[in-house]
């Protein structure tokens, strides 16, 4: 991994690295490396967010050559289970042969029809509507009236396969079978999650909602903590948001946004009492006696210290436990859509997946995986939780406070659409550190577009 | 009730009823809806994403109280 990089102005606030230099239990290597995005390109042309014509380039040159996260293998245990994955006008099923996991476009090669409607378990796939069959792994099982069909080859009538890799647990699909392997596009990645390997954590809780907005306008207010001051002051007593972190490394990027430190924008120094209380959501008119930090401990120190015991009674004491790895949001998104966030604290079991709905470019799908450790024996997935385009988050009380922070997003998102609908200036500006996720995501973005 | 401060402007929330929060700013005042609609008062401007976190929708088991996340 590269050696750590300063090559922006950065907030007059505290920095990251000199912030967890004051941590009580010191960070694992992997958060103290810095590895900054150069300054460059900061105008993205709007019609990236708003045009059909991006959103079919999209389909043609990423969608269909890409490694996507299709879902998890906890999803899908037993022999003959099976979820439906969909990107676009595509549809391709994800399913247990017993033996592997194995990806088939959802096409019946008779006359068309999608072969499964929902996710289940099947013995194998029967079309409804003439009933041509194939087996788990995708050969043919059997032709109706096969004497009436002389031209087909049933060596060569299977269902059209997609690649199909695991990394963590999650299941990744890429319609393109030229490409190089999962591993290879996830580069180092892995390296960073080894010490929170996802692979021994179940889904607690997933909800998913269509949004009323282009996915790159939902999934950019996903990537960087500038946006807190305006879309979550509330957050601002107890936030490092901006003196947050950016890193990026090939084909993924992370943020780091310290909890338990004043934002840098305050223009009065906290008390560690108040900030405490900041960090607890203690309202200005709570009657009730609040509770008192310890003597010359920290709010940062405290919480952590409590977090961590939390956290102990579920993963047990043998990982140590870093106050940054408990306690600090560490989210990391993978090109193009995938955001698995690191750590061992509450909110380091959010993922965030974003994707368009269906053929729209106009319209998205935001989920979220609550994918959290567990002792003993692997708990069973949570079913996704589906809201509708006007339904509040808050509808998801499995996402607990987040379902509100959530709503704060919401409220922007779809009229940041309406705006770069209506936008005179034909480009949106991206600040040179804050922003330099979103950057890097735009010139990955730019290069796979132009792909020939 | 339930009331909080704004951190960078000092402009105080209250939450007063499902869906409404007055708003202090410098005892100027108004009432505001969870969308950031002027509903009453001298007050016409309140910041919309404290009022989406006070009288926007609330989880099941804190309808009307709104806290701080």
């Amino acid at each position: 991994m590269d050696s750590n990089k300063k090559i922006h102005a950065r907030s007059p606030g505290i920095s990251y690295q000199d912030l967890i230099k004051l941590d009580k239990v010191s960070p694992p290597e992997i958060l103290t490396i810095e590895n900054s995005y150069p300054p460059g390109t900061s105008s993205i042309p709007t019609n990236r967010y708003t045009d059909k014509e991006f959103h079919n380039l999209e389909m043609e040159k990423i969608w269909t050559n890409i490694w996507q996260m299709a879902c998890r293998e906890e999803e899908i245990p037993n022999a003959g289970d099976y979820i439906i994955y969909e990107i676009g006008t595509y549809s391709i099923i994800i399913v247990n042969t017993g033996d592997e996991i194995k990806a088939h476009r959802n096409v019946c090669r008779h006359r068309g029809r999608q072969l499964c409607d929902h996710d289940g378990n099947k013995p194998n796939f029967t079309c409804p509507y003439h009933g041509f069959s194939w087996n788990l792994d995708g050969t043919i099982k059997r032709i109706t009236s096969q004497w009436d069909f002389p031209e087909i080859d049933k060596s060569d009538f299977n269902l059209s396969s997609v690649r199909c890799e695991s990394w963590g647990g999650w299941v990744f699909i890429n319609m393109n079978n030229e490409t190089d392997s999962l591993l290879s596009f996830l580069g180092e990645l892995p390296e960073h999650f080894k010490i929170w390997p996802p692979e021994e954590r179940y889904i607690q809780a997933h909800v998913a909602k269509i949004m009323d907005c282009n996915w790159k306008t939902c999934q950019e207010a996903f990537m960087e903590a500038l946006h807190i001051m305006g879309t979550h002051p509330q957050a601002l007593g107890a936030s490092g948001d901006e003196n947050s972190q950016f890193d990026v490394w090939g084909n993924f990027a992370r943020a780091i946004t310290a909890y338990g430190t004043q934002s840098p924008r305050l223009e009065y120094e906290l008390t560690e009492q108040e900030l405490f209380e900041s960090m607890l959501g203690r309202a200005i008119d709570d009657k009730t006696p609040p509770g008192i930090l310890p003597e010359g401990v920290s709010a940062r120190e405290y919480v952590c210290q409590l977090s961590r015991e939390n956290s102990e009674k579920i993963i047990g004491s043998d990982i140590k436990i870093s106050d940054a790895e408990i306690i600090d949001t560490i989210y990391y998104n993978l090109f193009p859509n995938f955001h698995p966030w690191g750590g061992w604290g509450d909110y380091s079991k959010i993922v965030y997946r974003f994707r368009p709905l269906k053929d729209r470019h106009d319209k998205s799908i935001m989920e979220c995986y609550f994918l959290s450790p567990f002792s003993g024996e692997r708990p069973p997935p949570a079913a996704i939780k589906w809201l509708d385009e006007d339904e509040p988050w808050t509808n998801a009380p499995e996402l607990g406070v987040l379902a509100k922070v959530f709503q704060q997003d919401s409220f922007n998102l779809p009229k940041v659409q309406k705006g770069l609908n209506n936008s005179p200036f034909g480009e949106i500006k991206l600040s040179n550190y804050q922003e330099s996720k979103i950057r890097h995501w735009h010139d990955l973005y730019s290069t796979w577009i132009k792909k020939t | 009730m339930v009331q909080l401060k704004h951190p960078i402007s000092n402009v105080i929330f209250t939450v007063i009823s499902k869906g409404l929060c007055e708003v202090d700013d410098n005892n100027i005042k108004g009432v505001f809806d969870g969308e950031g609609r002027h509903v009453s008062g001298e007050l016409k401007y309140a910041d919309p994403e404290m009022l989406v976190w006070l009288a926007g929708p609330q989880l099941p088991d804190e309808e009307g109280e709104g806290n701080n996340g």
